[in-house]
């Protein structure tokens, strides 16, 4: 409330009070460890792409493997293929695959500036989110296209990246607005232990449009994209990705308390690797229902899923089996938040998640808040989530051909378990008026199910996937900004982890309990954002990330920084490095990675 | 609400451990379009001349008809001021001008309907405020919900009978305004 009375009565005009966020309360009492990258961060930073955007959050742990490939993860399990626990959505869109449950950052390249923020949850997504909000939820959410009337032109140019933005937007009718964006970059490769050039290269384009359309109330919002990238690969041989997706969204109030939200989308992608081609279709439907009634403030809703995907390996002889398979996931949810006190309020959820993969599971979520002072609350999680199995883990197999005989070598694990995780979470959140706030969170995780490749029970081939292992995580995240002066605003972030994992009894890995992932005990970053004048920003981002374990990584700290000069109400130039300090290091141990590179760019910015 | 006996047994069960049902109602953070509404009325008072209020007299706002509103207004006017005078809320059933409000709220309904009660203030110096698709009549201000934010119609002539002045910058803001071309 008195947030609201601090705005000016134009700030109240514009006011959105529909939003993509599942949740009903405002971020400052959200009881969990939410770290939100705003547009204006994005921009200030230089980043070029969703993974470097994600850099920012001090609770994940981000990973560039290639100049394509990225794993992105929080409270551990880093690696390209291990990152698999991180539900990531634009817009309500899921993009994770049901290929290995993991992202494929290249496949999603939106206008960043068209990006209003990223709520970035650490630990166990509430109840509202979707399947794989097991370790963290990444929810991106594009501007409104009221807010985007005009238009925008962004190029930069440098070293390893050049790229253009495009983006016109105009108004419909007196309260409605469209845009439609095209983005078109070429990116370098990346060099190799001995200098080589990785070949890892690529180029790509991805357009897309937004439409809303409002009365009475009642908010529609249509948005699209399509895309296609291409790139060099290694062995000679090129590739390319490509695909589109349509989503249409409709909130409306059916009093001042409730809302009724209703979505649908439709995904498709393609992707060509090496030999290997890999499709997948994502037809998704979802409505939630809101309402404010007293003390309680309830949402509950419902969503289903179907998939339809390929792999097609003609690369080597780990093969999916069947080829082709439609799968289905469906979710019920429902959660209340109880104002017990003023100052306390308790949430409980449950989520029930049904796929074809798994029986029914329940996925329940208490959280308390206590408010022991204005601007400070303290809260405390308990939680429970799943990883639905993915393709991988139940339907892929090989066999060869020795000898003139057929030798299965790996079994697909058709009794593949999905791998849980129980929760125990504790929060305090701190602000200080308009100069500051703190933020620290502490987890305890334990783990059960997880990923292990084994021998047969007889002790030799074939090979199976298994659910042989168990463990515990626990760590500790905090994050804080202070406004030293009106022209000085720093932010500092730690990331703490301790992992101890096992084997149950009884049973081996192969993998050596790789699936756990390779991540650094802590990670701290520390930002300094100047304005020296209305017209000038620098901004300096340093980062130190501990030495990775499991294949052993040396740490590395590295310096980012850009300087950007607002020459005219519709221009700004800027200048920015990456990765400063070094002419280059490594940040991931898979086994065809490449060295990120020291980097400097030029960029401008029009408005017309 | 979905009738599954999952949902319908937990939150009770739960609810009675912690002791909560037997509680008085208390509300819990306002939806948004209620706490924008609220904020809204207090800040119209520095937008618009009211002929001279009694120096020691409080500004009045007085919400007819809707208790609810009159509690999230209660919470953002604490502290308030429009034009030295300390805000203060009224929650009324039936109004009249010899009620002395600054600003009216009129929700309609059982204790008198928009209607009553626009015919009861005519001509008095007093800033009605109505709201909704379904309002039978709108008053010097209406408010609207549209393209996702909260909104507001302007009635300049009802200002001009009421003898209050709109400053330029709450025109500026409205969505239309009637008896002026825009």
């Amino acid at each position: 409330m008195e947030e609201l009375q601090r705005l000016s009565i134009e700030e109240l005009a514009e006011l959105q009070v529909t939003s993509v966020s599942r949740r009903p309360e405002s971020l400052a009492d959200a009881p969990a460890s939410i770290f939100v990258i705003t547009g204006r961060d994005i921009r200030r930073s230089g980043a070029r792409s969703l993974p470097e955007a994600l850099r920012l959050a001090p609770n994940l742990m981000v990973q560039q493997v290639d100049s394509r490939s990225w794993s992105v993860t929080a409270r551990g399990f880093s690696g390209y293929e291990t990152a698999n626990k991180l539900l990531v959505l634009i817009d309500g869109r899921s993009i994770y695959t049901t290929l290995h449950s993991g992202v494929f950052w290249e496949l999603h390249e939106p206008r960043l500036d068209d990006i209003e923020r990223i709520e970035v949850v650490s630990g166990p997504g509430w109840t509202l989110y979707g399947p794989n909000a097991v370790n963290g939820v990444v929810n991106i959410i594009t501007r409104n296209a009221r807010d985007t009337v005009g238009g925008s032109a962004r190029v930069r140019f440098g070293g390893a990246h050049n790229s253009f933005a495009l983006r016109y937007g105009d108004s419909l009718g007196e309260d409605d607005a469209w845009r439609v964006y095209v983005r078109g970059f070429d990116r370098a490769a990346l060099g190799t232990e001995d200098g080589n050039s990785a070949r890892d290269g690529w180029k790509g384009v991805q357009a897309g449009f937004r439409a809303d359309i409002g009365s009475g109330g009642d908010e529609i919002t249509l948005q699209g994209d399509i895309f296609h990238n291409d790139y060099d690969n290694v062995f000679g041989v090129d590739g390319d990705n490509r695909g589109h997706n349509l989503l249409a969204r409709w909130i409306h109030p059916t009093s001042d308390a409730s809302t009724l939200e209703l979505q649908a989308y439709y995904d498709r992608f393609e992707r060509d690797v090496l030999l290997t081609h890999d499709r997948l279709e994502t037809f998704d439907v979802e409505a939630q229902h809101n309402i404010t009634q007293g003390v309680h403030e309830i949402v509950w809703g419902a969503g289903g899923r179907i998939t339809r995907d390929a792999f097609i390996n003609n690369l080597n002889e780990f093969k999916l089996d069947p080829v082709r398979r439609r799968l289905w996931m469906a979710n019920l949810f429902a959660q209340d938040r109880v104002t017990i006190t003023p100052t306390l309020s308790a949430t409980l959820g449950l989520k029930v998640e049904r796929t074809n993969f798994t029986g029914i599971e329940l996925l329940p979520n208490v959280r308390l808040a206590w408010q022991p002072r204005d601007g400070a609350l303290l809260w405390l999680a308990f939680s429970r989530a799943v990883r639905t199995p993915s393709r991988i883990d139940r339907d892929l197999q090989a066999t060869f051909v020795i000898g003139g005989q057929d030798v299965q070598f790996l079994a697909p694990a058709k009794n593949f378990r999905p791998e849980s995780l129980t929760a125990v979470e504790a929060g305090y959140r701190r602000r200080f008026g308009t100069r500051g706030s703190i933020n620290v969170s502490a987890y305890y995780h334990r783990y059960d199910d997880l990923r292990t490749t084994a021998l047969s029970p007889q002790g030799g081939l074939p090979i199976r996937l298994e659910n042989g292992m168990a463990g515990r995580s626990f760590g500790l995240e905090a994050w804080g900004n202070a406004e030293l002066a009106p022209w000085w605003q720093v932010s500092a972030g730690i990331n703490l982890i301790d992992k101890k994992f096992h084997l149950k009894p009884g049973r081996n890995d192969l993998a050596a309990m790789g699936s756990t992932g390779n991540d650094p005990d802590s990670q701290f970053s520390l930002r300094s954002q100047f304005n020296p004048t209305s017209k000038v920003d620098l901004d300096l981002i340093f980062r130190v990330v501990d030495d990775l374990p499991e294949p052993r990584i040396k740490g590395y700290a590295e310096l980012d920084a850009r300087l950007a000069w607002r020459a005219h109400p519709r221009i700004e130039l800027a200048v920015s490095g990456h990765n400063l300090l070094h002419a280059r290091h490594l940040e991931n141990g898979h086994v065809e990675r490449a060295y990120v590179r020291r980097t400097i760019q030029f960029e401008a910015r029009f408005g017309f | 609400m979905i009738a599954s006996p999952l949902w319908s047994g937990l939150p009770m069960t739960l609810a009675v451990g912690i002791g909560l049902i037997a509680g008085p109602a208390r509300s819990a953070a306002p939806p948004l379009v209620s706490a924008i509404k609220a904020t809204y009325l207090v800040k119209f008072g520095s937008y618009v001349t009211w002929p001279s209020i009694a120096e020691n007299a409080p500004f009045a706002v007085c919400v007819v008809g809707d208790p609810v509103l009159s509690d999230v207004v209660e919470s953002a006017a604490k502290g308030q001021q429009v034009a030295g005078h300390p805000v203060s809320v009224r929650r009324l059933d039936a109004i009249k001008p010899q009620d002395e409000c600054q600003i009216v709220y009129l929700a309609g309904g059982q204790g008198q309907s928009v209607i009553a009660a626009l015919q009861a203030l005519e001509g008095a110096p007093v800033l009605t405020v109505t709201d909704g698709p379904h309002a039978p009549a709108r008053g010097t201000l209406h408010f609207d919900v549209r393209g996702g934010r909260v909104r507001f119609h302007v009635d300049s002539l009802r200002a001009e009978k009421s003898k209050l002045i709109i400053s330029s910058k709450l025109l500026a803001l409205a969505v239309s305004v009637r008896g002026r071309s825009r």
